[in-house]
């Protein structure tokens, strides 16, 4: 097993380096699709792309750097799950179990109808011996439960109400997923409520044009990657300075922590503009990227807080026994201390991703009009719109409608979703993990 | 308590000290870099450096800025001190404002209590031993990773904030004529924006399962003994034990609604932030981040004022009776 999956993970590690030079042709398209404007402006924003490409190499770097640390773990825990092994049940073998069914249907149906007569036949007995069997206790226990065993109407209830919320959350987005596919015709069409009357993709292709999809898409991934890489490394220095030294101060600089997660953004936000302006790295990634690295990025106290839980579930005697084998506190910082945080560490990243990825009051004033987000894109989508389909000609004019703007919602959350739908197990397990509940 | 710990560092110091050459562990230096404290500060001088560099001297720039007019010309800023005109003019003079802030105070007296009780009931239900729960684990979570300002914005513009009908249900106008304005208002905006509040308790709930987890499950045995319903030990064991959490998420509802971008008074910083028509500027908008961080840290300290005084109440006497009779009944 393990001979033949090591070649596929040596060609995982070039996917991983790719990535980041991709993104480099899309953002000078950004910015070469507009000559239109000053030249002024192109010099100005000439620095930006050396930012990015000097960006794009350290994130090369710091992804083979943390790729050979956690590749086993990786391999794992998520290629496995698709593969399959022993413990997984896999993917393939599921489809594969789903194709014997069909072919097992034709004799099973014949057997199931041959079956049925035997079946009606011992159905009075069987009905009598059942009647017969059930008492008052019998009863009472399948519909209240006896002991641990949950009984059929607390079932019930939980599930009804699961199902409920369940469908609560979801609704918005059902409704927006057909509300999306409905054509001009059925948007007007008060008879026509849920469900679309034909399947209409052209929503979809607008809306991506006016979003400017792949390409804002690439810089969305490229402004919620990096920084969210440097916090994380941040937060977990530390949260491990925190939770595994004795010094004084310690307690004011968990007020201190607090602080920053109290404080709204906007009262510090105006001086750091400041300060980014004097650094000259306005308009670039560095303005989220300095903070972070520095443990002042979006919520990173929380993420301190995640870790600092992991860090001290590290028992004192490993630590104290790797001491005596002389380690320095920085060798036990890498070799023992990452090693427990591995879920936090994925955890944090997930979540300051999605964080940053979902910011848009301090991309939209630190990155200025230089990279562009989804959400950002969809805040001015209907100006977009009229900049692209508007009525140039008089009456050939359309009119952004729902169904579109729709459209764009959705074509803007989907990459997180479909984020959320490799990683979610690992969202949900490590908040369980982390526990940050009471202290 | 504290000292006694270090000394036993330096007693472990000085065990572990032979073993390395002598002449290195004599110095003063190395005795500084090798102490455990020096260590921990290393760990945490990036994030000292930060705080210092964008949290503290923040602070205290706009605390400055908010005392005084400030233009900026060619990079160069220019403060002239002006006293407290920048709030009197945010409080007395500008309407939007305090509009923005009885908004947003409405906002947060009604998110908070939603938020805690939908969640901790999901959380209880999730938490009961059925199967497919982290299925529903997984769709409570899912909003947690898409709700941005825009999005959220989409779906009340959209109408998909809430149920199509729900306004057609309850006769607002004649709710009205019996209860008191505000509280229609606060109806309406419930039912206008129920599935987003939702939404907004994705942590909240795996916080609250988290904490429910933790909980010692030989007091519901205990209490199971003596007979309580267990409607009882909801109330005089969970509700109780669950309070750390509880106050943790209240902290946490507050403050994620208080960054949140459709916040009304964030728009409004935002957009007086840049106004160079004399009406707005720096020195305004730093006011008003102040004026808007103090209404928020008053809302936080009620609301945790709230619901500790609630555990103090119960602990003191319901829940140590529990225990003493639960002792008593195992002896």
């Amino acid at each position: 097993m393990n001979k033949k999956t090591q070649p596929e993970l040596l060609e995982q590690e070039p996917v991983e380096e790719v990535t980041p030079v991709t993104e480099l042709p899309a953002m000078q398209e950004a910015e070469t699709a507009e000559p239109a404007e000053a030249s002024n402006e192109a010099k100005k924003q000439n620095p930006a792309v050396a930012f990015f490409k000097a960006a794009g190499l350290a994130t090369a770097a710091f992804f083979i750097a943390i790729w050979t640390h956690i590749k086993d773990w990786f391999y794992a825990k998520i290629i496995l799950r698709f593969k399959g092994d022993e413990e997984h049940r896999s993917f393939v073998r599921w489809l594969k179990d789903i194709g014997l069914w069909f072919k097992k249907f034709p004799s099973r149906f014949v057997a199931f109808f041959k079956g049925l007569p035997a079946f009606f036949k011992a159905l009075p007995s069987k009905t009598k011996a059942w009647a017969k069997s059930l008492t008052k206790e019998s009863v009472k226990s399948f519909f209240l439960g006896t002991g641990e065993k949950k009984g059929f109407l607390q079932c019930f209830v939980s599930y009804s109400l699961l199902i409920l919320f369940g469908f609560v959350y979801v609704y918005p987005i059902l409704y927006m997923l057909g509300y999306s596919l409905m054509s001009p015709s059925d948007v007007t069409n008060p008879m026509v409520n849920y469900l679309p009357t034909s399947l209409y993709f052209q929503n979809y292709s607008e809306a991506s044009r006016v979003l400017n999809f792949w390409n804002t898409l690439f810089q969305t991934i490229y402004v919620s990657l990096l920084p969210s890489i440097f916090q994380t490394v941040s937060c977990c220095f530390a949260a491990y300075g925190l939770a595994r030294f004795n010094f004084r101060g310690k307690k004011v600089i968990f007020a201190l922590i607090i602080i920053t997660f109290i404080i709204p953004t906007q009262l510090t936000m105006m001086p750091q503009l400041l300060i980014y302006s004097k650094l000259k790295i306005v308009d670039s990634v560095f303005t989220f990227i300095i903070p972070a690295a520095l443990g002042q990025g979006i919520k990173s106290a929380v993420f301190v807080l995640i870790f600092y839980q992991f860090f001290r579930s590290i028992p004192d005697s490993v630590v104290e026994a790797a001491k005596i084998d002389g380690a320095n506190s920085f060798q036990i910082f890498i070799r023992l201390g990452l090693s427990a945080a591995k879920p936090a560490i994925l955890l944090s990243l997930l979540l300051s991703v999605v964080w940053y990825y979902n910011e848009t009051v301090l991309t939209a004033i630190y990155l200025g009009g230089a990279v562009t987000t989804l959400p950002l894109e969809l805040e001015k989508f209907e100006a977009t719109y009229k900049e692209l389909f508007g009525d140039v000609g008089g009456a050939s004019g359309k009119t952004v409608n729902e169904a579109i703007y729709m459209a764009g919602t959705l074509l803007s959350i989907l990459p997180l979703l479909i984020f959320y739908f490799f990683t979610q197990k690992h969202f949900t397990e490590g908040i369980d993990k982390a526990g940050i509940t009471g202290e | 308590m504290k000292k006694d710990k270090k000394k036993e560092n330096l007693i472990t110091a000085e065990a572990s000290a032979p073993a390395a050459p002598r002449d290195k562990t004599e110095g003063r230096f190395y005795r500084i870099v090798h102490s455990e404290a020096f260590s921990g500060y290393m760990f945490l001088l990036p994030w000292l450096i930060g705080f210092c560099v964008f949290v503290a001297y923040p602070i205290i720039q706009t605390f400055i800025f908010s005392f005084s007019d400030v233009q900026i010309r060619l990079g160069e800023i220019e403060t002239s001190f002006i006293g407290f005109g920048n709030y009197a003019k945010a409080l007395l003079q500008d309407a939007k404002f305090t509009d923005a802030l009885g908004e947003y105070a409405m906002q947060i007296i009604l998110y908070v209590p939603v938020i805690t009780v939908i969640s901790l009931i999901l959380s209880m239900l999730l938490n009961s031993k059925l199967k497919g729960t982290g299925f529903f684990r997984t769709i409570f979570f899912f909003p947690v990773i898409i709700t941005s300002g825009p999005v959220i914005k989409m779906f009340i513009d959209q109408g998909v904030a809430s149920f199509p009908g729900i306004e057609n249900l309850i006769d607002f106008e004649k709710l009205a004529e019996t209860l008191p304005q505000f509280l229609v208002d606060a109806l309406q905006f419930l039912t206008s924006e129920f599935i987003m509040i939702l939404w907004f308790s994705g942590i909240q709930i795996l916080v609250f399962m988290t904490g429910l987890q933790k909980m010692d499950k030989s007091m519901y045995e205990a209490a199971k003994i003596d007979g309580a319903t267990k409607w009882e030990m909801f109330w005089k064991i969970t509700l109780p034990a669950l309070n750390p959490t509880i106050v943790l998420n209240v902290v946490f509802t507050v403050v994620m609604q208080s960054i949140f971008s459709l916040n009304p008074i964030i728009s409004k910083i935002q957009t007086d932030m840049n106004a160079t028509d004399g009406s707005g500027g720096y020195g305004y908008a730093s006011a008003m981040a102040w004026i808007y961080f103090i209404l928020m840290l008053v809302l936080l300290g009620v609301a945790v004022l709230i619901f500790k005084k609630h555990e103090k109440r119960i602990k003191t006497d319901r829940r140590f009776k529990l225990l003493k009779r639960a002792k008593g009944a195992k002896a």
